[in-house]
């Protein structure tokens, strides 16, 4: 569960309140400036607020920096190109992936057990990513890369996700193929989701309520 | 034409520059750091081991403890820029500076010492097998800790740090090991060349930064997407006969006051070349 009291960052988040429960599917829309990324960046932990709390299970992760949060909480962000390593692998970002919220030992990366786990994963995108673990991410398309990120965001047990209007770079079929992937995926495992989204399709067809963003304040979460 | 014995010198001085580029590579390029303390952290490790062995010191402690000295000097290069919010190319700036006076007051003031009747790694040995073995044992540490999962984090940071602090990556701690890996190696590569050589110097530093680069940009561009540390080493190879062919060719009238503007001339041909790529 997810709860905000109070939150105040920047003159953009203004004493925002907001409670999300577990395994819940929230759309948050809102003009240019609403202060939807910046919600996003205080939930994560990019952004610490001037005021207020933040609580995911009923802990207080206000003071607690974003590497730290990680553990409980995964992003896809909206560009690709933040959302993946270019200069890595397909199979060292996975493995990047792997490690959120896990002690980065010094053990060799690769292993038989991650690959077939990186392969199942990437099978379900229908991209043949799965036959190119060596491939360098940068010379996959932008599309593929946002693909790539999302799997990378579910591959963790995370208890909050966080998707910056995901869809975006991506074409008609294969946006349709991961937002199924995802609705799949954080009701199997009871993640607590929040998705911006501008595309009327996906406000109408997903999530369980929706958040309306202004100026700051949440003026309706139905 | 250059002499068997000028050709061994120059692969033995650029086995033992290799050390001195991998840690130019892992700042530059892994952690995407331009640390310019490297200069001082060169004369630190150079300093700290001829002092040591002047001492009656075991040759090889007095390596790891030059590796140590450089080490510190990373660390404080790193917490300027990560908690005192002092630019990056000025931490380097400031460490570098100060690591003069830090050189001379290891050193007992003197600005030059020599080790000539010392007993140092190189003595009664095979000057080529040592200085490949000192080499070796780099290479191997840096191509595993960079397959780790820790080494996977350091290298995040240099390529996406966004990324790395949301997938639970400690920027700021990696950051200051990285700047402090490096100069360790920069400071041993000051130690092991001071002992190859047998004179430490508290100039000798200047312009390390721009030899560990330029063997940096050599390697890559013999050895692209290969073992970079290997190709570190083969670039500071390749740079070190490039330079004795050239100042001891008769051909072209270059002498040894020449060394820098050679220097700069194959980093503006090698890098020039880079982008045309």
């Amino acid at each position: 569960m997810l709860k905000m009291r109070n939150i105040n960052v920047r003159n953009v988040l203004m004493d925002l309140n907001l409670t999300i429960n577990r395994n819940e599917f929230v759309l948050v829309v809102g003009d240019n400036g609403a202060g939807k990324t910046t919600l996003f960046n205080a939930i994560s932990g990019n952004i610490k607020p001037e005021s207020g709390s933040i609580l995911i299970d009923d802990c207080d992760v206000t003071d607690m920096p974003q590497y730290e949060r990680a553990a409980v909480v995964a992003n896809v962000f909206q560009d690709p190109k933040i959302g993946t390593i270019a200069g890595m692998t397909i199979r060292e970002n996975l493995n990047m992936a792997y490690m959120r919220g896990k002690k980065r030992a010094l053990s060799i990366s690769n292993s038989d057990e991650r690959d077939k786990l990186y392969r199942e994963k990437l099978q379900t995108l229908g991209m043949g990513l799965e036959n190119r673990l060596n491939d360098y991410t940068g010379d996959l398309s932008g599309g593929q890369r946002q693909a790539l990120s999302i799997i990378m965001s579910l591959i963790t047990d995370s208890k909050i996700l966080l998707l910056d209007e995901i869809t975006a770079a991506l074409d008609g079929q294969t946006s349709d193929r991961i937002t199924k992937i995802i609705n799949e995926n954080i009701h199997q495992q009871k993640k607590t989701c929040l998705m911006i989204t501008h595309n009327r399709t996906q406000i109408d067809k997903l999530g369980d309520r929706v958040l309306v963003l202004k100026n700051g304040r949440a003026q309706r979460l139905s | 034409m250059l002499t068997l014995q000028e050709i061994s010198a120059a692969v033995e001085i650029g086995l033992i520059y290799g050390i001195l580029a991998m840690g130019i590579y892992l700042t530059f390029r892994t952690i995407n750091f331009p640390d310019l303390s490297c200069d001082g952290s060169f004369v630190t490790g150079a300093a700290i081991s001829s002092v040591m062995i002047k001492s009656g010191c075991d040759p090889y402690l007095a390596l790891l403890i030059a590796a140590l000295g450089g080490g510190l000097a990373g660390i404080f290069t790193g917490i300027l820029n990560v908690y005192m919010k002092i630019e990056d190319l000025l931490s380097g700036i400031i460490v570098a500076f100060a690591l003069y006076s830090v050189n001379l007051r290891i050193m007992g003031t003197s600005p030059n010492l020599t080790l000539v009747d010392e007993i140092t790694i190189f003595s009664g040995g095979n000057s080529l097998l040592i200085a490949c073995a000192v080499t070796v044992v780099p290479v191997a540490f840096f191509t595993y800790l960079l397959n780790t999962d820790f080494g996977l984090g350091l290298r995040s940071i240099g390529q996406n740090r966004q990324l790395a602090s949301a997938s639970g990556v400690n920027v700021n701690a990696m950051l200051i090991f990285g700047l402090a890996v490096s100069n360790a190696m920069v400071g041993m590569c000051g130690a092991t060349f001071t002992q190859y050589q047998g004179f430490c110097d508290v100039s000798q530093g200047i312009g390390s930064l721009v030899v560990g680069l330029t063997s940096v940009i050599i390697g890559e561009k013999l050895l692209n997407r290969f073992n970079v540390f290997v190709a570190c080493v083969v670039g500071s190879i390749a740079y070190r006969i490039f330079i004795a062919f050239a100042i001891n060719s008769d051909v072209l009238g270059l002498k040894t006051q020449d060394l820098n503007l050679i220097t700069g001339l194959l980093i503006i041909f090698t890098m020039g070349r880079k982008k045309s790529c």
